[in-house]
């Protein structure tokens, strides 16, 4: 199962969570927290893509909209 | 440290560290967004350090190429930092220019003699000249009849020989071409 880490000083709560309905129909993410970060699981994982490709692509889109938000 | 190191590099995944100090985040997101359709990017922190996770989108990538791309990811750092502080010392400048583009889209800048709702001008025939500015400039002095007096200190300054490239007319209206 993969996972990313967010640290909360580089990343913002809403980036992630319109990633999460995002890609809500590839996988099944749970969201951890903690106090320096958000970590994102990721499971059940759509069967034509790879866990690591789709945790990558879901990073992207984070940051993708961490820095729209921060503009 | 001083400028972005190279922490590690394994399995098409390079890890970079980068200097807080030396480049904000702001930077940092600049880089990244313009790299974000090359590889794939995580930012976390080490300390006061920004780590930089990059792997290259294409599984086939070779770490000498990987490390290429860092040096460009290093370059474009630099490029968005210069640009920041360009734009910091000409935010002034920048927020003079938009505010007067605003101001001059929205008439507030406009005289109001210039307003067109005035419609004491409609009445005015193409042959009026309410302003005098037809009458050439001998004719006014002629009516005066005295040769205009040096502009004192106190005195409101007319219209003078200077003010009419250079022209110099007689008192009485005599001729100086001697037609």
């Amino acid at each position: 199962m993969s996972s990313r880490v967010f640290n909360k000083k580089v990343y913002v709560l809403p980036a992630i969570q319109d990633a999460i309905t995002a890609y809500d129909d590839f996988a099944t993410m749970d969201v951890d927290t903690d106090d320096d970060s958000w970590t994102v699981s990721f499971s059940d994982v759509h069967e034509d893509i790879e866990d690591e490709t789709l945790a990558n692509e879901f990073a992207n889109f984070v940051l993708a909209g961490t820095i729209q938000r921060s503009r | 440290m001083s400028e972005a190191t190279i922490l590690t590099a394994t399995d098409g995944k390079l890890v970079l560290a980068l200097d807080k100090g030396l480049y904000p985040l702001d930077v940092i997101y600049g880089a990244a967004y313009v790299f974000i359709d090359r590889a794939y990017i995580l930012l976390g922190r080490a300390g006061d350090n920004i780590t930089v996770e990059l792997a290259a989108k294409d599984e086939d990538t070779e770490d000498s190429a990987l490390r290429e791309m860092a040096g460009d990811f290093s370059n474009e750092l630099l490029s968005q930092a210069l640009r920041r502080k360009i734009t910091k010392a000409n935010q002034t400048i920048l927020e003079t220019i938009v505010s007067q583009a605003l101001a001059g889209a929205t008439g507030a800048m406009v005289p109001s003699s210039f307003d067109d709702d005035d419609d004491d001008d409609d009445d005015l025939d193409f042959l009026d000249d309410p302003l005098g500015i037809a009458v050439p400039w001998e004719e006014r002095f002629k009516k005066r009849g005295t040769a205009p007096t040096p502009a004192g200190p106190d005195t409101e300054r007319e219209a003078g020989p200077g003010d009419s490239g250079g022209f110099k007319p007689t008192p009485e209206g005599g001729d100086e071409e001697g037609s």
